[in-house]
């Protein structure tokens, strides 16, 4: 769904328990990364480039199937931590985040 | 049990491929003389088909995914094979085993589908084979880009996936279950078929399998526009790719069950994405752009 004019948040693919891969870079999507949290065992990879994402990074923390997490140019904050567990991950692309967003 | 059953298959297939071999290359050889000779006389191309109505040996399927499930029904007890003589040893095979020997002949569009020329030697094999294979009829796939094929070929169901243009004669056979798969990427879409893409490939009852029409220029357009307003709704659909098609305006509400990959990237799509909670065997949205 990259490189469309989509919003709204990500809460509709909470339901999409079977959800692998995930691109919807270049859109206008907010919210939180809170409705991955239910993807967790299969997600592996997520585009969402230059989107309106807030919140932090905690609901990936049990995503430990993720390789690739490609999330430039959102409003991102918090720090790195909940991300230690996932330890497939490959690429982690966090360039033009908040200032907030700890290393 | 399995791993016994498994190796028991593996044995066969490597003694059976050399046997094979020996079978395809003169039934090659023979497939190039008949494609000449149809170049220089019509005529002969009725001749070579042994059954004169293709249309009626095509069954119909209600969903593609009974392809598969057709196909994976469980084993009996292994049978002790003769690898000396592996033809032989294959005319003594229960059905359900034979059809595993089918499906390890290979192919890489469906798991459970094997591709027509891997599996078309063994119908010559030997006349009991042939016999088994003409009863249990096994689907197999062939990749056209056209649709002037003959669909019989022995003892085979064979299912087509089309690559090329979409036009009305398509999306018949597409309807009918002929054609499983469409790959138009790059094509030309006119506004009358596109009217019958839900319909007739998208649709309640249809059985296509997976839809490719990335990059057709549709003109910029809603999915109402473009498409009609009829509901997608196939139990069949496990790929659909609308990459690049120049549409406009909110998703359509994809209730789209089996659907494994969609892609829809470079579109001027907008809203939420409140109409793909219905497809939920999804696996993979939209991949496109990536650029790890």
């Amino acid at each position: 769904m990259s490189h469309n004019q989509l919003t709204g948040t990500l809460k509709p693919l909470a339901c999409l328990r079977a959800l692998r891969g995930i691109d919807c870079t270049n859109n206008s999507i907010g919210g939180t990364l809170e409705p991955l949290q239910s993807l967790a065992p299969v997600l592996r990879e997520v585009f969402l480039t230059n989107n309106k994402l807030a919140g932090s990074l905690e609901p990936l923390r049990g995503c430990t199937a993720l390789q690739d997490v490609v999330l430039d140019s959102n409003e991102l904050t918090g720090g790195l931590q909940p991300l230690q567990g996932c330890t497939a991950l490959q690429a982690l692309y966090l360039r033009r985040a908040r200032r907030s967003l700890t290393l | 049990m399995w791993a016994a059953r498994v190796a028991m298959i593996l044995s066969t297939l490597t003694s059976l491929s050399a046997h094979l071999r020996k079978q395809a290359r003169p039934r090659r050889e023979e497939k190039l003389r008949a494609n000449h000779e149809v170049h220089t006389h019509n005529a002969v191309q009725a001749k070579s088909h042994t059954q004169s109505d293709p249309e009626s040996s095509i069954e119909e399927e209600p969903g593609g995914l009974t392809l598969v499930q057709e196909l994976g029904e469980a084993i009996n007890t292994p049978q002790r094979l003769d690898e000396q003589d592996p033809a032989a040893a294959l005319d003594t095979l229960p059905d359900d085993l034979l059809l595993h020997v089918v499906v390890a002949c290979g192919g890489e569009w469906l798991i459970g589908v094997p591709e027509l020329d891997a599996v078309s030697a063994l119908g010559s094999l030997c006349k009991d084979v042939l016999q088994q294979l003409s009863r249990l009829l096994p689907f197999v796939y062939r990749r056209v880009h056209g649709l002037t094929h003959g669909r019989t070929h022995g003892p085979w169901r064979v299912v087509l996936l089309f690559t090329g243009e979409p036009t009305a004669t398509v999306v018949d056979e597409a309807w009918r279950g002929h054609v499983r798969s469409i790959d138009a990427r790059g094509t030309t879409l006119t506004p009358a078929v596109a009217k019958r893409v839900v319909p007739e490939l998208l649709g309640v009852g249809c059985s296509l399998l997976d839809l490719k029409l990335e990059g057709l220029q549709l003109g910029i357009g809603s999915w109402r526009q473009t498409f009609g307003e009829a509901a997608v709704c196939s139990t069949a659909l496990l790929e659909l790719q609308l990459d690049d098609c120049g549409l406009s305006g909110p998703l359509p509400e994809l209730n789209l069950p089996a659907l494994q990959i969609l892609w829809m990237s470079s579109n001027q799509m907008s809203g939420g994405l409140e109409p793909l909670m219905r497809c939920t065997a999804l696996q993979e949205l939209d991949g496109r752009d990536r650029r790890v």
